[in-house]
């Protein structure tokens, strides 16, 4: 019965898992903006690994047999796995959405465009960025 | 078969534990293939960054699934973590590179 009622913990929560996982990706396709994307990524994709972990600490204790010896190793690499990627993809997120920010400040500087005498557009710092240099 | 019977559950417990692997690890494998090729023709750097972050993400639990779970760490650390702030760092200097560029124009 146990086993039942394990194997039931491990399957909802991997299918959750690989449902956030999902979102993640079709959020990867769907959203327009870097960070509408990072977003998505971020937070879906680290929730669904997250329960896919405990999908597998949940194999671990399901597994009865094995359990003096094998469960302190295996949950604590799978906890270290879990928090290795929580603060690395949180970190990585948070930097590329600073850089995003950066590079659009900068755009929004450097991107004007002025008419030469030629009739064609050439791309000229704004006043604005003159000014802040 | 009786589903009620005390001696069939364990042969259900293993059955569903064998087709739960089986979806998952197929379904991983599935996301794992959508996430590469976003990062295959993504023409917008920071866009493949990101589609790089959730594909090393995906292997490392596609990897813990596989019984590799200290493999998965090291994914994990070296995927998301150390080839991130690698491709980020690039991503500054092409960065500064385009902007000295302009200024000399």
């Amino acid at each position: 019965m146990t086993e039942f009622v394990a194997a039931g913990l491990v399957a909802a929560l991997g299918v959750l898992g690989l449902i956030f996982l999902s979102f993640a990706v079709i959020g990867m396709y769907r959203f327009g903006s870097v960070l509408n994307r990072i977003h998505a990524v971020v937070k879906c994709g680290l929730a669904g690994a997250l329960l896919l972990i405990l999908a597998l600490i949940a194999l671990g204790l399901a597994d009865l047999e094995s359990l003096p010896e094998s469960l302190p190793g295996l949950t604590l690499r799978l906890g270290l796995l879990g928090f290795g990627l929580s603060l690395s993809l949180a970190s990585a997120g948070r930097l590329l959405a600073n850089f995003e920010v950066r590079e659009r400040r900068s755009r929004v500087y450097y991107d004007e465009l002025e008419m030469t005498s030629d009739g064609k557009f050439k791309q000229v710092p704004s006043a604005k960025a003159s000014a802040k240099e | 078969m009786d589903i009620f019977n005390f001696a069939n559950l364990a042969e259900i417990a293993d059955l569903a534990n064998l087709t739960g692997d089986i979806v998952i690890e197929w379904t991983l494998l599935v996301l794992l293939t959508a996430c590469a090729l976003t990062l295959a023709i993504s023409r917008h750097l920071p866009n493949a960054i990101t589609a790089f972050f959730l594909f090393s993400m995906i292997l490392a639990a596609l990897l813990g699934f596989l019984g590799a779970d200290s493999h998965a760490m090291a994914a994990a650390a070296v995927g998301a973590g150390v080839i991130g702030v690698m491709l980020l760092l690039t991503l500054r200097r092409l960065q500064q590179h385009d902007r000295r560029k302009r200024d000399e124009q």
